[in-house]
């Protein structure tokens, strides 16, 4: 009994370490030069719409990765807890009443770096895997 | 009127191939700068008796619409937004407005601007976005309590409360009609909404208030015209909720309005939707079938994609306020008990 239960333990322990390792395969970045907070609640809010500038005021200039890339799709479902065709649904509602205009779409991750990494009111997101110097991840 | 449906017909039909073609990017990008979006419908409608919106027992076309949004952005915090929208009676400019990033919770706008009320309004005539063909009477032009635009200036603030989200939306000027009667003079108008996001996936509430003056000049007289709006939504785990509840005074005639409507999305393609919605037109002669209307919706959608749709719907109602209210059926002379059918294409790029 008492192996049994410490195999069920371990198997309980090595899930929760595996969950938050796949939970981060996506990661937000910013530019290095960028001081403003951010956090999970404020990357929703850029990426629904709500959030058009930075706490310092300067403009967001959000940007997305293509339909046909594999990070999108995780993004979406792992930090912002939507479908992609949800997504789709609240920017058509968003651009149809005025009120906000889709972030643009840079991919793959090295295109999404570059552009972070020369635009210092930019925001976007990559696989963790290709996160380095050249940008800072704010969010994992 | 065969050849505009014809050509309203080939217009939407060219408008879904469009769509189809990009849906990947629902947007024709022309540089950085400038983006074009639209939208479009084409619907068949049949009334069993009283004619509304056109339809009639011979059954209608003419329902359609395809329009262009244009959205510039003059430099990070500024923007120029315009919507050109053609129907089978009219092609005019719903709106066009300048969009300024004051700050990070503050948005301010000048020119003519969606009128911000209730649920839909804003969207009023994107039916890809919509349930159902027939909005809501609250929505529709007869019922009289909404209106197309504001011309003047406003101002959305967010701000967090607790773990939710509020967001006012605030305006004044001069109100811009649905469509535009001879005998009415637009004044001034003030009006806005608080929408409250609950910290709870998808729930949200508002409440919308404005007020207008508006002169009749064939009899010299000016009157406000007030109306408030009650609305709840929750849409997350393929469900969709909504419910909203309407007063309004015009020329001292009371009305109201209210609706509940359900529907559940299957596959991320169909979705099953029911609507009971009722209006009453004058409030003191509401036991007057030509002042009242109770209206049971049954009807499925479909999505081919992201970006294309059909649907199916009929109508059971029981009274006529909106036919006479719209100047389509006389007053003392509709039916009763009549349904409306309606099946369209509806589509976004």
């Amino acid at each position: 009994m008492r192996l049994i239960l410490r195999s069920v333990l371990v198997a309980g322990m090595s899930a929760m370490l595996v969950l938050p390792a796949w939970a981060g395969d996506v990661v937000v970045i910013v530019n290095k030069g960028n001081t403003n907070a951010v956090d999970k609640a404020f990357v929703v809010k850029v990426y629904t719409g709500e959030a058009k500038a930075w706490a310092d005021g300067g403009p967001i200039f959000a940007l997305d990765q293509g339909e046909d890339s594999p990070v999108r799709a995780d993004f979406y479902s792992s930090m912002l807890g939507k479908s992609v065709s949800n997504m789709k649904a609240l920017w058509a509602q968003n651009i149809f009443a005025g009120k906000a205009l889709p972030p643009k779409i840079v991919d793959p991750d090295a295109e999404v770096k570059k552009v972070v990494s020369a635009n210092k009111h930019a925001i976007g997101y990559i696989s963790a895997s290709s996160a380095d110097d050249t940008v800072k991840v704010v969010v994992k | 009127m065969r050849s505009s449906c014809k050509k309203y017909l080939a217009v939407a039909i060219s408008g879904i191939g469009l769509a189809a073609g990009v849906q990947s990017a629902l947007a024709v990008e022309i540089n950085d700068k400038l983006s074009i979006y639209g939208y479009g419908y084409q619907a068949y409608m049949r009334a069993s008796d009283n004619a509304y919106l056109g339809a009639d027992k011979e059954g209608d076309w003419s329902y359609s619409a395809l329009a262009i949004v244009l959205a510039a952005k003059l430099d990070g915090k500024t923007r120029v937004w315009a919507n050109l929208h053609n129907t089978v009676e009219r092609t005019r400019i719903d709106w066009a407005f300048l969009d300024y990033q004051a700050s990070a919770n503050l948005t301010l706008r000048v020119g003519q601007v969606k009128m911000p009320v209730g649920l839909y309004n804003e969207i009023r005539d994107i039916k890809f976005l919509q349930m159902s063909t027939l909005l809501p009477a609250l929505y529709q032009e007869a019922a009289g309590i909404t209106e197309e635009a504001y011309r003047g200036v406003g101002l959305t603030y967010n701000h967090d409360v607790g773990a939710g989200r509020l967001s006012w939306d605030g305006y004044a000027g001069q109100v811009v009609p649905i469509e535009s009667l001879a005998n009415q003079k637009m004044r001034r108008m003030v009006g806005g909404r608080v929408t409250y996001n609950a910290p709870v996936d998808g729930l949200r509430f508002m409440a919308t208030a404005y007020d207008s003056q508006v002169e009749n000049t064939g009899i010299n007289e000016k009157s406000s015209k007030k109306a408030w709006v009650l609305s709840a939504d929750y849409k997350a785990n393929n469900l969709d909720l909504k419910a909203e509840y309407a007063p309004m005074k015009f020329f001292g005639v009371k009305g109201k309005t209210y609706y509940a409507q359900a529907g559940y999305t299957l596959a991320e393609k169909w979705t099953p939707f029911i609507r009971y919605d009722y209006v009453t037109t004058d409030s003191a002669e509401s036991g007057d079938p030509s002042h009242y209307q109770k209206v049971a919706s049954l009807g499925v959608g479909y999505k081919f994609s992201d970006s294309v749709g059909f649907r199916l719907e009929n109508h059971w109602n029981r009274g006529y306020a909106l036919p006479v209210a719209s100047g389509e059926t006389v007053a003392g002379a509709g039916k009763n008990n009549w349904n409306m059918f309606a099946a369209s294409i509806n589509f976004i790029f």
